[in-house]
């Protein structure tokens, strides 16, 4: 192998050629790019200045010289600090981007904080700013590229929107949920330690006489007298107190570093001045007065909702004495307040029975057995069925199984759907069997009405009967006569009564079950499992349908334990020759195990929502 | 550890001027025979002498070209002897076959990779006409991957060179008293501290261009140009083109990037325009390789080995081995024995051999160990002491 100097030299000679003409093209290509980057930068909304290591100014582009107030002549050396000058928008403080030789590799550099760019001329911009450091192909770090944005519109926007967001636009005061906001912060607080459990007070201001400005001034009365007391009540608090605007006529204040007793005298305060001001509203003068739930804040509240409950209680007892006045929060004001709420719902129910505001409604119970390998029940509530469902009766048309509710109307003519406390309160106070007696006496009646082609249909029509009513001889008198009197064939009838209510009454409950049954009514032992689930008092009462607790029904998807008990109760009830119906059921889940599990009817508002019970005389 | 190198006359067989030797005046003991001897039909002879003389040491070595024996070259061969003196300090040898047709013994890869990952340095001498080396590089990689071996294993090695340069059919090596065609021998050192370097000293060329289109061996495109034209372009004068592969030797490929493990790689030319339009190599290359051409001349590649000689000199070797490529050997030319000569001196230490080789074996920043051209695989050996005092630092 001759070692031709001459040839590599050629060959070397070539590399050069080459090699020159790619420089020259990269070089090319790079006064390209870079001509196109300054058009580039030039261009941008952004500000951009890049750095040599040591942090001196290399460049900057049109946006940042009109920004920083230095051209790029006169910035080029300069320190970066000098040319972009940027504090805290908080504290004012000055604010360093490191030289990119203290930068470590990947490092940028963001500040978290709301930064301000001082101008040459000392004017201020609110700026948001990106500083990364430039590197070489290599990896060294030989400068530093700033990018920045003048964001003052923007910070002054979001700073709009979030007080938007936070705060009442009628009083300008802090909102319900950013107030559950500072409680929920104050409570966490207090469980972590941070703040004393003994410093806090909150005060729930109710204004006593803002209906009547608003009933007889108008609402831009009402607003207006609200942004008075927010004024006022602003004005009296502490820089560090929060005020709010819970709602209507109804304002918080969370006293910071003030316990019990001196939160007190400062509620005091604040209530004689709400006491002693004046509403002026064309010509007349509107005393005001307020009603002030105070509670101190501490740990045996668990959540911001039992805090303002809490306070709202405190405040409502303080209406009931009289208004015009501060309650403390004593825990037994809940009790109170419950109380109170029963006594308004024998109100309202005596109210509603005296003008008619009751309606009965139906809900289908659904015959699994007869649905099993059909369609009934494969579909959710609302597909506008009735209690059109069961085998075919003998004059055409399918069976109709439902029991019927109970239901108000509202004073606004709107249905009330909970019936629980309007149950509850009217147990309590002796409305009961009131009650009990015009579900009986309006629902024979409608079912008496029903066209004959529909009544021939009904297979099951369910009543509730109240414990109260059932321990009452004069009661089942009524409805053994009633029954009687009704005009239609009663052996479709059947009368629910609650586990609980039937061994209270036992033995009116085997009278009336003798009586009835006679007749041919059917009895329900209801919600059977929420309390004693004894199937002694089944095998004696002799009913001839089983209702299993809707908390059973609700869960057993789930639990395996509710399933369990749901089988064992009709299985238990099956021995003993009892149907057995599920209520409650919310899901096609906890209708396919009820079928599974052999339940012979099942009930739901996942099935068939309550109806007008008059739609029946239209079923088809 | 006592380490010597015999120099034999070339006006003479290997097994006569070993006997000869030994009749003059006795030859060493030793526990390792590392022998590069010359191709010829007396190899079998030369190796049948090694038992002779040497019958209860380890024995190794291959057919070199040109051998180094302390400074200088040779051609005669040379012999390199090991006497170890710590307990259960030795060296085992083993062959390993292997052929395109007849792949090595996967588990007798696996014993060797068992050995590195045990840390123990691993000689390898190699045939590199027939046998599959860079596949088996592979596999030993692989193994050591799966041992969570990551790093550079203590694995050095050089590949037989036979007849004209990259000429002949295959490149016998030898271990104890077999010789054979197509194979690997491993010789693994106990005891040895071992610290291994890779010289290089090729100045880049030219720009760095891509590697759009290889396999194997066989580079077809280059920055989606066909290699053939690629290579034209540098290599053709006054309207012709240059001798090839010759004169490409004087600028071998050094592989830039991107990954790691590739990085600092070299290859050279095996043949032009073979296949049509392509251009095959004695190593591998990879799509996606970052590649440029690089020139070297006396300075640069004597110059690099003394410096790097002198750099580890510090950890007192009382051995060494260097493969260098016979790409150095054709630009060095006359200059060829400069390298051996610059190592030897900056070492400070007589015991140096080695040879010329067909290809090299070493470890690679990013893994190994790894298949190089045109570059020098030097190997310092220091045995290791029981209190462990002053021994070299082993290779990392």
């Amino acid at each position: 192998m001759s070692h031709d100097l001459d040839l590599e030299n050629a060959v070397l000679r070539n590399l050069l050629a080459h090699t020159t003409r790619a420089y020259e093209r990269q070089m090319e290509e790079l006064h390209a790019e870079k001509e196109l980057a300054q058009t580039t930068l030039a261009s941008i909304g952004d500000g951009v200045i890049t750095t040599d290591s040591d942090g001196s100014v290399r460049y900057l582009n049109g946006v940042a010289a009109d920004l920083t107030g230095w051209s790029a002549d006169e910035a080029r050396g300069r320190a970066l600090g000098t040319v972009f000058h940027l504090v805290s928008e908080a504290s004012g403080d000055r604010l360093e981007i490191p030289a990119a030789a203290h930068l470590p590799a990947g490092h940028r550099v963001h500040f978290r904080e709301p930064t301000l760019l001082v101008r040459r001329d000392g004017q201020r911009f609110a700026v948001e700013s990106s500083s990364a450091p430039i590197r070489d192909p290599e990896g060294r770090s030989i400068g530093l590229v700033i990018v920045f944005q003048d964001v003052s519109d923007r910070r002054l926007l979001s700073l709009q929107l979030a007080h938007q967001a936070t705060h009442d636009p009628l009083t300008g005061l802090v909102n319900r949920s950013a107030f559950d906001g500072y409680l929920e912060r104050t409570l966490a607080g207090i469980r972590g330690g941070r703040v004393p459990g003994d410093a806090v007070a909150l005060a729930y201001v109710d204004l006593d006489q803002f209906k009547v400005v608003n009933d007889t001034s108008g609402h831009s009365a009402g607003d207006e007298l609200l942004r008075g007391v927010a004024m006022l009540l602003r004005d009296l608090v502490r820089e560090s107190d929060v005020v709010a605007r819970l709602g209507g006529d109804e304002f918080g204040v969370l006293l910071g570093d003030c316990p019990l007793p001196a939160a007190r005298g400062r509620v005091d305060e604040l209530h004689e001045r709400l006491q002693a001001f004046r509403f002026h509203w064309e010509g007349r003068a509107f005393p005001l007065g307020a009603s002030v739930g105070l509670v101190p804040v501490d740990d045996r509240f668990a959540s911001v909702a039992d805090l303002l409950s809490a306070a709202d209680h405190a405040c409502y007892v303080a209406k009931e004495k009289g208004g015009a006045r501060i309650q403390v929060y004593h825990p037994e004001d809940a009790e109170f307040v419950r109380r109170h709420g029963e006594m308004e719902w024998v109100l309202r129910i005596q109210r509603t029975l005296e003008d008619g505001g009751f309606r009965l409604f139906s809900q289908e119970i659904l015959p699994l057995a007869a649905a099993r390998g059909g369609s009934a029940g494969d579909g959710p509530a609302g597909s506008g069925r009735t209690a059109a469902v069961g085998p075919a009766a003998a004059g055409g048309g399918r069976q109709l199984a439902f029991e019927v509710l109970l239901r108000m109307v509202d004073g606004d003519g709107e249905l009330h759907q909970g019936t629980s406390d309007l149950i509850r309160a009217a147990e309590r106070y002796g409305l009961m069997r009131r009650l009990d007696r015009w579900v009986v006496e309006h629902a024979l009646g409608e079912l008496g009405g029903l066209p004959p082609a529909v009544r021939s249909r009904l297979a099951i029509c369910s009543l509730n009967l109240s414990a109260l009513s059932l321990g009452d001889e004069e009661f089942l008198d009524f409805l053994e006569d009633a029954v009687g009197d009704a005009g239609f064939d009663p052996s479709p009838l059947c009368f629910e009564i609650t586990e609980t209510a039937a061994i209270e009454n036992l033995p009116q409950a085997r009278r009336l079950i003798r009586h009835l049954g006679r007749r041919g009514c059917r009895f329900a032992l209801d919600d059977f499992g929420a309390g004693m689930a004894s199937y002694g008092y089944l095998r004696d009462l002799r009913v001839d349908f089983v209702k299993i607790a809707g908390k059973f029904i609700t869960d057993m998807v789930a639990d395996s334990l509710d399933r369990a008990m749901v089988e064992s109760i009709h299985q238990i009830a099956h021995l003993m020759g009892i149907a057995t119906i599920g209520e409650c059921v919310a899901s096609r889940a906890a209708l396919d195990l009820l079928r599974e599990i052999g339940v012979d009817y099942a009930q739901g508002n996942w099935i068939a929502p309550p109806r007008p019970l008059g739609e029946l005389s239209t079923a088809a | 550890m006592e380490s010597t190198v015999l120099q034999l006359s070339p006006d003479e067989p290997p097994a006569s001027g070993l006997r000869r030797l030994a009749a003059e005046g006795g030859v060493p003991d030793a526990d390792l025979v590392l022998a590069f001897l010359p191709p010829s039909d007396d190899l079998d002879e030369a190796v049948g002498a090694l038992a002779e003389l040497w019958p209860d040491a380890a024995r190794a070595g291959c057919e070199a070209m040109t051998q180094f024996a302390g400074e200088r070259l040779t051609s005669g061969g040379t012999v390199h002897l090991f006497r170890f003196a710590g307990d259960g300090h030795r060296a085992e040898v083993e062959l390993v076959p292997g052929s395109p047709d007849e792949p090595p013994d996967a588990g007798r890869l696996a014993a060797v990779a068992d050995r590195l990952a045990d840390g123990l340095p691993v000689l390898l001498i190699v045939d590199g006409l027939r046998f599959p080396v860079q596949p088996s590089l592979a596999a030993l990689r692989a193994e050591l991957a799966r041992r969570g071996i990551e790093g550079r294993a203590p694995v050095a090695g050089g590949l037989a060179s036979q007849g004209e340069p990259f000429g002949g059919p295959h490149a016998r090596v030898f271990a104890g008293g077999e010789t054979h065609p197509s194979a690997l021998v491993a010789v693994t050192l106990r005891g040895l501290a071992t610290r291994i370097e890779v010289v290089r000293g090729w100045d880049p060329a030219s720009p760095v261009y891509t590697v759009t289109r290889a396999e194997g061996n066989v580079l077809w495109e280059i920055d989606g140009e066909p290699a053939v034209s690629w290579f034209r372009r540098f290599f053709t004068v006054d309207g012709e083109l240059a001798p090839l592969p010759e004169t490409a030797w004087r600028f071998p490929l050094i592989v830039e990037g991107p990954r790691p493990d590739r990085r600092g790689l070299y290859r050279s030319m095996r043949a032009f325009d073979d296949p049509p339009g392509a251009v095959t190599l004695w190593g591998d290359l990879e799509a996606g390789d970052e590649v440029r051409l690089g020139m070297g001349n006396e300075s640069s590649l004597v110059g690099r080995a003394g410096e790097l000689a002198r750099a580890v000199a510090g950890g007192r070797p009382e051995a060494a081995i260097l493969y260098s490529c016979v790409g150095r050997e054709v630009v060095l030319g006359e200059s060829a024995a400069q390298e051996i000569e610059s190592v030897a001196r900056a070492l400070g230490c007589p015991a140096v051999s080695g040879f010329f080789s067909f290809g090299e074996i070493g470890p690679t920043d990013g893994g190994g160990p790894a298949f190089y051209n045109h570059t020098a695989i030097l190997v310092l050996l220091r045995e290791e002491e029981t209190d462990a005092g002053g021994a070299p630092e082993p290779s990392p």
